[in-house]
């Protein structure tokens, strides 16, 4: 059984939040707060297994109550409704996440998520998402990246390149390894986009950086710094082409 | 014989052929057989040798009522003919029984024996040194046996003698193996020289038979591109083969092979449209080719979330293969226990579907089909990651992977690229050749007019002196003043053009503005009928529908927010959100209409940018106006073809008929007017005077054979430069 807090100003949010957990027989609600006051007190008492937690929440949000807490030993998803940037912030870190009205059924997955889970790397998580909080436009370092065994953080400069696979997506790495991501390749894209990453095919994502020498062809291919090389399709060839000559007009 | 071999091929491949035989051609052999009975009698030593020979192929040829080769009595004539041959010694005659033979017991799928008279076959041929009686029986061989080395000795024998027909035949096949194998890349020069062959084969032998080896030739170039995961190529050569066969009015049009591909390529309307012309020939089909065709059928129930549907054929193709025993070939079989175990996991039956797919997965290994290895790992990560035993799952994942890497080997995936950029190159020679030939034409032809232009010229020359001091005295003095008269002119026409600038910049101004404001009226628009829909659900208590729609809604509207800050979105996120949109009209009506999405062509989805919200107010209007006052079942039909850029987008619906349409509403009290389509052309015609990008519409009325209103049909043409410059905005 796993205990749980709701976070959320608008008290209508947090009846339907409980209204779709009733049905959950893993879940028990120890505690609703409406504040983000409220919550630290609530979860000092309670050490929760899970908190639902709102991000847009008058005088402190969600992040900040966050930043408060001296120990994270719980799991967190975030529940919001129309956020952008606060949402690419969640999504580099790979804490899960509801978007609001909530889906029944997508509840019930990120509960599942969080009773599968063995290890909880969360104090990481949330370096990534307060860094990515307090300078969205600044390129952050390090990626979380949902694994088969759990999570891990990856630096963002170690990547070579992206393969879709599927639901999964495996990325070559500098060290000469593979890791398989649970993360589709357009998820990875919005993510890395900023980063000097390019899509350059269907199944490819490329880091612009680490590419050797363009191969001419009718797409044709890239070689990039450990000797592998990525297949361009046709469609993007001009894309990249303005992308590795930017002066050239 | 050609064609019998082909047939025992594709049932093990079980690739797409009606078996079908047009009644005149039975008709033919069977006239043709009766002669031949008839003058056997009155011969003698070899020459009745060759004629029970002759009556034996002729039997090959010939397809029974029931749809099955008469193998016996092949071998009643050709048994006839290999006794007697050898009774007087003669080898040639012998060897080509032999072969007959085997064929025959090849057709009743008895190997063994197949072998036992191929191997004689093959040593008398040696003896007789006759090239291409050696590269038959190799190529029977390798039926058999050692199908690379078999096949790759056949081709050599038939190289050397020059028979074109026979290499191309074998190349074929052992292009098939290789892709039966996954050993793509080691086929891929084969499949290359095929298409050589078959084009230099089809000039001399323009028969059904020969331009099905071209055809052939695209299939095999389809599987490389399939492999490599390149489905737009794969699919360009399935329509090469489909245009092909069309021309050529040939009965193989690539219908399930096409259907099979927009399934896997996630398109599943389109690949029911294919599926349904695959079937109208359902009649003609062999039992296994039908069951095959069941297989592509469950694939789409699949993706349209149809669990039960897709079971239930499954079960049935199933058994049909297990009826059919060896003649169904190993790789259908597996193929179907892949596609229960998917559908199981699907309905959550995990344990019962691990065990189909492990027990799929064991076969496939023991036979090395490394494609359907390649499925089974993967769908065995799902069913362990369903099952919660992530170490298992994270290691047949690994399994996946390693396979998938070795078949789309980037090696391979570079040559293939190399390929398709040399057939461009190639093509672009050709038109330089053909440049170059039409240049030496015009070259001597202009030889013989140049003298005959010097003697005019040299006339000229003295007319032009005298004419030229005539005239120069009295230009001189209007010179000047016409100088003048030009200043004043041009400065005048400076003024103009400024004016015209500003006029233009504003203009542009005015049409960035009008955009923003169109889109901000869009959304409003959307989300009260939304809302007023989810109100009449509360009002009448359906709180679980008002629920489910709500949650759709906001998903919805998130998606048009963020997109309509773009000018232009790819046309993969179009089409996400108009499926939303349709599912949500579905809920609200009952699913009182049905829909599909279809590409009629490779439509490359994720690279297609058009304006956000452009195909929406088209449907909307087909089902508030067409559909909605409709008695029984509504249709409505998106169907997207692309071609020279040109994006075509046809919205048919069957609903009453724009007539009838404008009849209801003048009748309604609600008079308030649709502004979804008026604002869209609106768009339209800003859209048009600001990027230069030609968009249009038409509107068609539909009626039915009795000239009753049956429908309305809006066709929407988007030129769209593919692209690259928008990304880069």
């Amino acid at each position: 059984m796993l205990k749980a807090i709701i976070v959320d100003d608008e008290p209508y949010c947090c009846e339907s939040l409980i209204a779709l957990l009733e049905d959950n027989s893993d879940v028990s609600i120890v505690s609703v707060c409406h504040n983000g006051i409220e919550a630290l007190s609530a979860i000092k008492t309670h050490s929760p297994d899970i908190v639902f937690l709102d991000v847009e929440m008058p005088k402190m949000n969600g992040f900040e109550m966050l930043e408060k807490l001296n120990q994270v030993n719980f799991e967190i998803i975030f529940t919001t409704s129309y956020d952008q940037y606060a949402l690419k912030a969640i999504r580099f870190s790979a804490i899960d996440y509801l978007l609001k009205p909530i889906d029944s059924e997508e509840l019930q997955k990120a509960v599942q998520k969080v009773n599968n889970r063995t290890q909880k790397p969360i104090s990481q998580q949330l370096e990534i998402l307060l860094q990515r909080v307090h300078q969205p436009s600044t390129p952050i370092n390090k990626i979380a990246m949902p694994t088969m065994e759990g999570l891990q953080m990856i630096p963002v400069e170690s990547i070579i390149s992206c393969e879709s696979d599927s639901n999964y997506t495996v990325l070559q790495l500098k060290n000469n390894k593979k890791l398989i991501v649970s993360r589709t390749l357009k998820e990875i894209e919005e993510l890395l986009e900023e980063h000097s990453f390019v899509r350059v095919h269907r199944c490819y994502l490329a880091n612009l950086n680490e590419v050797e020498k363009y191969v001419k062809g009718e797409g044709g291919y890239l070689v990039m710094s450990d000797g592998s090389s990525i297949d361009v399709s046709r469609n993007k060839k001009e894309m990249l082409m303005k992308k590795l000559l930017p002066y050239k007009e | 014989m050609k064609k019998c071999l082909l047939i025992i091929i594709l049932v093990q491949i079980c690739a797409e052929l009606a078996i079908a035989q047009k009644p005149e051609d039975i008709k033919r052999d069977s006239l043709r057989i009766d002669s031949l009975k008839k003058v056997v009698l009155l011969l003698k030593d070899t020459a009745r040798i060759n004629c029970l020979n002759k009556i034996a192929e002729a039997f090959i040829n010939q397809v029974g009522s029931n749809g099955q080769r008469r193998g016996d009595s092949t071998f009643i004539y050709a048994d006839m003919a290999n006794n007697e041959a050898r009774d007087v010694g003669y080898k040639y005659g012998q060897v080509q029984a032999l072969l007959n033979l085997a064929t025959s017991k090849l057709f009743l799928h008895k190997i063994k024996e197949t072998e036992k008279y191929s191997r004689p076959a093959l040593q008398l041929s040696i003896e007789l040194n006759d090239d291409n009686m050696i590269g038959r029986c190799y190529s029977l061989l390798a039926i058999l046996e050692n199908p690379f080395e078999n096949y790759k000795k056949a081709i050599a024998r038939f190289q050397k003698t020059g028979n074109i027909s026979l290499e191309t035949e074998s190349t074929t096949w052992l292009c098939m193996v290789y892709a039966e194998k996954g050993q793509y890349e080691d086929g891929f020069p084969y499949c290359e020289k095929c298409i050589q062959l078959a084009n230099e084969n089809v000039k001399k032998d323009s028969s059904e038979w020969g331009h099905e080896l071209v055809l052939w030739s695209f299939y095999n170039m389809f599987i490389l591109y399939k492999a490599a995961a390149d489905y737009e190529t794969a699919l360009d050569y399935l329509f090469k083969g489909y245009k092909y066969a069309e021309e050529k009015k040939i009965g193989w049009k690539m219908y399930a092979d096409i259907s099979e591909l927009y399934c896997i390529m996630n398109k599943p309307d389109s690949a029911l449209l294919f599926w349904n012309l695959w079937k109208k020939d359902w009649n003609s089909y062999a039992v296994g080719h039908q069951a095959y065709g069941n297989n592509i059928r469950a694939q789409i129930y699949i993706k349209n979330q149809q669990a039960d549907s897709a079971l239930s054929l499954i079960e049935n193709t199933l058994s049909v293969f297990n009826n059919m025993g060896a003649e169904a070939g190993a790789v259908p079989p597996i193929k179907s226990m892949l596609l229960k175990a998917e559908i199981l996991n699907q309905k959550k039956n995990y344990k019962k579907a691990l065990h189909i797919a492990n027990a799929a997965v064991e076969q496939a290994e023991n036979y090395g089909f490394r494609p359907e290895m390649m499925n089974g790992y993967l769908l065995l990560s799902s069913i362990y990651h369903n099952l919660n035993k992530n170490k298992h799952a994270y290691e047949t994942l690994v399994k996946h992977l390693a396979i998938k890497d070795s078949i789309q080997n980037k090696q391979f995936l570079i040559r293939l690229n190399n390929y398709k950029r040399e057939a461009e190159d190639a093509k672009k020679e050709a038109r330089i050749g053909f440049l170059n030939r039409d240049n030496k034409i015009k070259q001597q032809q202009l030889k013989q007019e140049a003298t005959f232009r010097n003697f005019i010229i040299a006339v000229s020359i003295a007319l032009v002196f005298a004419s030229l001091y005539v005239f120069r005295n009295i230009n001189l003095k209007r010179k000047n003043e016409r100088l003048t008269q030009e200043q004043k002119e041009q400065e005048w026409k400076m003024k103009a053009l400024e004016s015209e600038n500003r006029h233009v910049e504003l203009q542009r101004q005015s049409t960035a503005l009008e955009m923003q404001a169109l889109r901000a009226q869009m959304n409003p628009h959307f989300i009260f009928n939304s809302l007023s829909s989810i109100n009449h659900f509360i009002l009448r208590n359906e709180s679980k529908t008002a629920s489910n729609y709500l949650t759709r809604f906001s998903r919805l509207i998130r998606m048009v927010l963020i997109n309509s800050q773009k000018t232009l979105i790819t046309l993969n996120d179009e089409l996400e959100m108009l499926r939303i949109y349709l599912e949500m009209e579905r809920l609200r009506f009952k699913n009182s209409f049905d829909y599909g999405i279809i590409f009629l062509n490779a439509v490359d989805a994720d690279n297609i940018y058009i304006p956000p919200l452009l195909l929406q107010p088209f449907c909307e209007n087909a089902i508030w106006h067409g559909l909605m006052n409709k008695d029984g079942q509504g249709r409505l039909d998106i169907e997207l073809s692309m071609e020279n850029n040109t994006l075509t987008c046809t919205i048919t619906d069957n609903g009453i008929g724009r007539k009838r349409a404008e009849e209801m509403k003048s009748k309604s009290a609600e008079k308030e007017k649709s502004m979804g389509l008026k604002i869209t052309a609106d768009r339209l015609s800003l859209l048009n005077a600001e990027k230069g990008i030609t968009t249009f519409y038409t509107i068609e009325d539909i009626n039915d054979e009795d000239g009753n209103a049956a429908g309305t049909k809006v066709n929407l043409h988007i030129n769209c430069t593919e692209t690259t410059e928008v990304i880069n905005q």
